[in-house]
């Protein structure tokens, strides 16, 4: 069984592997890659508060096959986008729908051994499952198809404040940076250490890791603060590209 | 502890929505007149931390693991109001960049992981750690305690607003639109785990960090007045 040290290592490589395909999905020439990302922004909105605030399955269906056509007209491998939604991200949803087929009274579907499914169970479970899955599905497609740097761009051209752009866009870089630190730290203990060892010295590990990686945000915001005031910040971050308006966006 | 898209009603995350802006923004007011310094990098790298304290698994006795969420950590270190807004960063870069948690949920988790669990667990050590000292024993043991009590209060938060979906939002047939299970099945589902393995986890990781750096460095709890760390100052 994977220890503490495997399963956050894990984790690390799964962020970092997620940004780099968010890198390569949003290079490729699809029709969400093409789109204003303003624009991408306020769809994603409206079609996530679509997905809640749907009261049939027929309309959520549909929403989620809009997800699917979007998804194969931007370039996405449909059989990847599938399995991220489906299988990573609502497998806890689809647990959590499960007792619902069962724990819900109403008229008996069909019966699994001494469990039986009833009709309002199904419609019950399958209302989360739909609901959670289209929401995921337009979040990932932004996600996927809208580079960081241009997603702080179109949040400041919808009129979001400059600090909680900056803010958002500076953690998500030392994000990246911090998750490295960790991983070395993390590999350089996995290396040094042979079998098991006492839940209370782990216990020390991750005490002193984490201590450590607290002292090192404070050297690196204050290292950051230095060169930004040294480059003549101001206050108001400048976008690296212009704004764009293609006649796609229409 | 995330609530995704799905779980709960846009009315019930749009509520929340409204209850943490006017926090967000009286604790950027505060941040702006304590920090000296630019305080956009200091929040962020706050920010990845806290994203990373979520990301790290505890080792627990029994060889299982769990996760932290790191609210009180963040607030005992940093104090409350600059642990809202790290907190609140953390989740939105993990909801618009990594599509974890949710978008129209993002509220109600501000609410609960940003303001709450920090605020909640940050009182509950400051009373517990009465005149205590940094490196003492005391003083860690009740970060520790500050930590557990924070993140059952915010599991308990959870199981409410899911339970309340049923009641709240559902067909004319009765079936419900969202959480389809009630505060009977939320509550005991989100507190149990918690009140075991999640607070376990949430308490060794908060008063281990406070232990190793009010030991090793003992500047960065500077107190002042109006309780928070030097760190942020």
């Amino acid at each position: 069984m994977a220890g503490f040290l495997e399963k956050t290592l894990r984790s690390g490589a799964d962020i970092l592997e997620r940004s780099l395909t968010v890198e390569s999905w949003s290079r490729r020439r699809g029709f969400l890659q093409k789109t204003d990302p303003r624009l991408k922004i306020v769809m994603l909105v409206v079609l996530v508060l679509l997905c809640s605030l749907a009261r049939s399955h027929v309309h959520l269906a549909i929403l989620y096959a809009t997800a699917l056509l979007l998804a194969v007209l931007s370039r996405i491998d449909p059989f990847f986008f599938t399995k991220r939604v489906w299988i990573f991200i609502p497998a806890f949803s689809g647990l959590i729908a499960l007792p619902a087929l069962f724990l819900t009274p109403g008229s008996p579907l069909f019966s699994i051994g001494p469990m039986t499914v009833t009709r309002e169970g199904a419609s019950t479970a399958a209302f989360l499952v739909l609901r959670v899955s289209s929401s995921v599905s337009f979040t990932l497609l932004f996600a996927l198809t809208t580079p960081w740097n241009e997603a702080m761009q179109a949040l400041r051209g919808l009129r979001v404040p400059a600090v909680a752009v900056s803010l958002l866009a500076v953690s998500y870089r030392y994000l990246l940076l911090l998750i490295r630190t960790l991983s070395e730290l993390l590999t350089a203990r996995k290396s040094r250490v042979l079998g098991r060892t006492p839940c209370r010295r782990e216990m020390d590990f991750v005490s002193r890791s984490a201590g450590f990686l607290f002292l090192r945000s404070l050297y690196i915001a204050e290292g950051v603060h230095m060169s930004m005031i040294s480059r003549g910040y101001t206050g108001e971050p400048s976008p690296a590209e212009k704004e764009r308006d293609g006649g796609g966006d229409a | 502890m995330h609530i995704p898209d799905g779980y709960i009603s846009p009315h019930t995350s749009g509520v929340l929505y409204l209850a943490s802006i006017p926090l967000l923004c009286l604790s950027m007011r505060i941040v702006r007149s304590r920090i000296k310094q630019s305080h956009i990098p200091l929040l962020a790298l706050l920010a990845a931390f806290s994203f990373l304290i979520m990301m790290f698994n505890i080792p627990l006795p029994g060889g299982t693991t769990g996760h932290a969420v790191g609210g009180v950590l963040v607030a005992i270190l940093v104090g409350p109001w600059p642990a809202l807004l790290a907190v609140t960063l953390a989740l939105a870069v993990q909801a618009i960049f990594f599509g974890d948690g949710g978008i129209i949920t993002l509220g109600a988790n501000i609410f609960n992981l940003a303001f709450v669990m920090p605020f909640a667990g940050y009182l509950v050590f400051r009373v517990l750690a009465g005149r205590s000292e940094p490196g003492e024993r005391r003083f860690a043991l009740a970060a520790a305690l500050g930590g557990y009590a924070g993140v059952n209060l915010a599991a308990a938060l959870v199981g409410f607003e899911l339970g309340i979906q049923p009641l709240l939002h559902h067909l004319p047939d009765g079936t419900p639109l969202y959480c389809p299970y009630s505060l009977s099945v939320t509550l005991p589902a989100m507190i149990l785990p918690h009140l075991t393995v999640g607070g376990l986890a949430e308490a060794l990781v908060t008063g281990g960090v406070v232990a190793f750096l009010g030991k090793y460095h003992t500047e960065l709890f500077s107190y002042t007045g109006t309780g928070h760390g030097k760190a942020a100052e």
